[in-house]
């Protein structure tokens, strides 16, 4: 029994991997998962009885992001972490994808319930991408909320699939999208009820579909022309750059980091820009906003949101006590936009 | 230390930098070629004297890349063993070609060189060349880079210029450009362009909107307004100038440099060059500089660059009898002349970009021609020429007659 993915093999040689992390309510990405996904993806490149395979959840949702408290912990109280092994241990999870659409066999997703950052990029490195049609399922890349960069690919693979402005406009802000919405953006291929996902999958499977990516492809041209150094470019990333320092004032380093990972890897083969991302992914990991970021949105207001701190002699539905929490929340990360919100509104601004 | 003098200067007029200006059929390389020839038959110059030609050009790519300057050089006909150099200090890169030319007389390794520079903004427009300035998010952020257009709007701002002070320098730039053009004050250093079959296409700057009044220009839309408030750059310029509450957009069209076609050309040579040529020289160059200044604000630099030539020259203001600033804003002229304590009417006297024009690369030369001319036009002695310069730089040049 594995601990993240079950492998099953049909009689028409078709794989299919279904995530289903131990231990989690919602999947995430966490070393077992890694750990599987690099072994199954060397059995389906390796068995010749395999003709292709399917990626899907045994859980309603797909798949949410990487695990925040395995990230928060990644570098733990050292305040010189060594470079070249953090970088090592981001870069894993590109290196995994990586091998999984170049593995020579096509790979389909086909993604039942909400995909989120991690998870979106699992489905992103996936030759033919399905999804059920359920305006609930949610679909995005919120690192940005705190202070991290898609660091699977998503700076990659999305300006090559929906075009650098799209792009930036979803990973800078976070902002989620529906499988409608992402059929429009290119970045799924088909959108099919949901008890015909995994037929329609084999479907694709069975049609001796080609194993290659586009960018992989001699020609490879971004939607809307071309990387950053195409001409039409100029106005986008100068755009882009004015826009993006309007709204962070300087204060996220992550909305700078996500821009210069679509600029830079733009400019080069898959290859180095998936590892360009993974430095910038480095980068931000290890910078005291981010960790900070991730203690006070996600580890603290988790455990604030379920009154962890709450004294036992106030009752549970005290409505003072969400003030509270809040009010915690916001001392400990002024600029958050929730916290101003809430702010705003207690003092009827 | 050698002296360097300027034995000539010439410039096309500059055509309306759209698809319907009169230079917009004419390539950047005929543009520059023909200045080439200009000097060389003006002053039955033997080209195999000229050790190199120094152009500046700010979008060196398309037609104007792959040294335009050595191109120029080979269809103009110069003997094949002149060089060419292609140079790029954004606005300042004429004054700078110019600059570099004088530096390689002074240091005796070259007794004549020619400096100068040509745009093409009808063919190859402004930005065509890219870069990471604007566009590279690691580079922008760290520099709160922000267009020329607001940085203008800033200087305007922090400077307390209103619209109405910004139109009136407009209107009076035009009345002293149309002024010269009647007085044929620009006739001693125009060469009229020619197409491919020796017809002349262009004989004078057709920028120029000598009709326009503050009624005129008070109609006109601010033209940085959306890049300010809508893509951000007021916040970023804001963000480094927190003295400044918000920007105030005065800049438009009528009060802006005009975007035009031209080219530009000054042969700079030693003593010696005159004597064995015959040639008289107009003036010698006393001084120059370049410098950086804050990239953000970017157009303040002609002050800081013009104090700095002044005082590698050994001068000082008093010294300087005539004032040329390239008019990129009018906000950039107006502080100059409150920084600096310089009256209106020793600056600019001819009219400058407003009404004429901005050919990039060409400009520094051209305003160093013009103010040549008129230095002796009046028996005037000295001048210095200055331009305000992308990333945050100023170039400047002192020149007196002999
Ligand atoms: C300011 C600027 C953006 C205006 O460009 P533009 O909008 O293309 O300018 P146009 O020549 O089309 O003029 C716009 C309008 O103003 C009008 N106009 C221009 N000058 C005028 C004048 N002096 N009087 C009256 N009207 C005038 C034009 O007729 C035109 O009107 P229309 O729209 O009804 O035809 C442009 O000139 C500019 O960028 N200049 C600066 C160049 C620069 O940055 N150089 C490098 C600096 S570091």
């Amino acid at each position: 029994m594995s601990k993240a993915i079950n492998i099953a093999i049909d009689d028409d040689g078709i794989a299919t991997l279904s995530i289903d992390v131990a231990g989690e309510s919602m999947n995430v990405i966490n070393e077992n998962f890694l750990d599987d996904l690099e072994a199954h993806v060397k059995t389906i490149s390796e068995d010749e009885n395999i003709k292709g395979a399917i990626i899907t959840s045994a859980k309603p949702a797909f798949m949410a992001g990487a695990d925040l408290r395995m990230l928060g912990r990644m570098i733990g109280d050292n305040k010189n972490p060594d470079m070249a092994e953090v970088y090592g241990a981001c870069y894993r999870m590109n290196k995994v994808l990586r091998a999984m659409e170049t593995c020579g066999k096509p790979v389909v997703a086909a993604v039942n319930g909400t995909a989120l950052g991690g998870g979106l990029e699992v489905v992103l490195a996936c030759h033919h991408r399905i999804v059920a049609n359920d305006p609930k399922i949610q679909l995005g890349t919120p690192e940005v909320q705190v202070g991290l960069i898609p660091g699977g690919g998503g700076t990659q693979r999305l300006p090559r699939l929906a075009g650098i402005q799209v792009t930036l406009q979803y990973t800078t802000t976070g902002k989620n999208f529906n499988p409608q919405e992402a059929v429009g953006m290119g970045i799924f291929q088909e959108v099919v009820e949901a008890d015909e996902l995994l037929a329609k999958a084999k479907e694709w499977l069975m049609s001796k579909p080609i194993a290659v990516q586009p960018w992989d492809k001699r020609g490879f041209k971004f939607p809307g022309g071309g990387g950053a150094m195409h001409p039409g470019a100029v106005q986008t990333f100068m755009g882009a750059n004015g826009m993006a320092q309007d709204k962070s004032l300087h204060n996220y380093p992550a909305v700078e980091a996500i821009l210069s990972c679509v600029y830079e890897g733009s400019i080069v083969p898959m290859d180095t820009a998936l590892k360009l991302e993974s430095k910038y992914f480095a980068k931000m990991v290890t910078s005291a906003a981010t960790q900070n970021m991730i203690r006070t949105l996600f580890i603290n207001k988790h455990d604030a949101d379920r009154g962890k701190g709450r004294p036992k002699s106030i009752e549970k539905r005290n409505p003072q006590l969400k003030y509270l929490n809040n009010l915690h929340c916001l001392q400990t990360f002024r600029l958050n936009d929730y916290g101003m919100k809430f702010t705003r509104k207690l003092l009827n601004l | 230390m050698a002296e360097a003098y300027i034995y000539d200067a010439v410039r096309t007029p500059r055509g309306r930098g759209k698809s319907d200006g009169s230079l917009h059929e004419i390539t950047p390389t005929q543009l520059a070629a023909q200045v080439l020839e200009g000097l060389r038959d003006r002053n039955n110059l033997d080209t195999s004297l000229v050790d190199d030609v120094i152009l500046g050009c700010v979008a060196p790519v398309g037609e104007q890349g792959a040294d335009i300057a050595r191109t120029a050089v080979l269809v103009a006909d110069y003997n094949e063993e002149v060089a060419g150099v292609q140079v790029n200090r954004f606005c300042a890169s004429g004054l700078e070609a110019v600059n570099m030319a004088a530096a390689k007389v002074m240091s005796g390794q070259s007794d004549a060189v020619i400096g100068g520079g040509v745009e093409s903004m009808s063919r190859i427009p402004m930005g065509s060349d890219g870069g990471a300035l604007a566009t590279d998010p690691a580079v922008a952020f760290k520099t709160y880079f922000v267009p020329q257009g607001i940085s203008a709007d800033l200087i305007a701002t922090k400077w307390n210029y209103s619209r109405d002070d910004v139109d009136a320098y407009a209107v009076e730039s035009q009345k002293r450009a149309a002024n010269s053009w009647e007085k044929k004050m620009f006739a001693k250093s125009i060469l009229p362009v020619k197409d491919v079959i020796g017809l002349n296409v262009l004989d004078r700057d057709e920028h120029m909107r000598p009709e326009a009044t503050m009624q005129s220009l008070g109609g006109l839309k601010a033209s940085f307004t959306d890049l300010g408030k809508n893509i951000g750059f007021d916040s970023i310029a804001l963000q480094k100038y927190p003295e400044v509450e918000a920007i105030n957009h005065v800049h438009h069209a009528g009060n802006s440099s005009g975007i035009v076609d031209g080219a530009a050309g000054i042969l700079v040579g030693s003593k010696e060059l005159g004597e064995k040529m015959g040639l008289k020289p107009r003036a010698r160059i006393r001084g120059f500089a370049s410098v950086g200044t804050e990239p953000t604000i970017m157009l303040t630099g002609p002050s800081y660059a013009a104090e700095r030539a002044l005082e590698r020259s050994g001068m000082s203001k008093s010294d300087i009898d005539l004032w040329e600033l390239n008019e990129v804003f009018a906000a950039v002229v107006l502080r100059f002349m409150e920084v600096m304590d310089i009256d209106h009417g020793d600056i600019n006297v001819n009219g400058g970009a407003i009404a004429m024009g901005h050919p990039l690369g060409a400009t520094g030369a051209m305003i160093l021609g013009t103010v040549l001319d008129e230095l002796e036009r009046t028996g005037k002695s000295t001048a210095l020429a200055t331009l305000c310069v992308g990333g945050g730089m100023g170039t400047a040049t002192i020149i007196e007659r002999v």
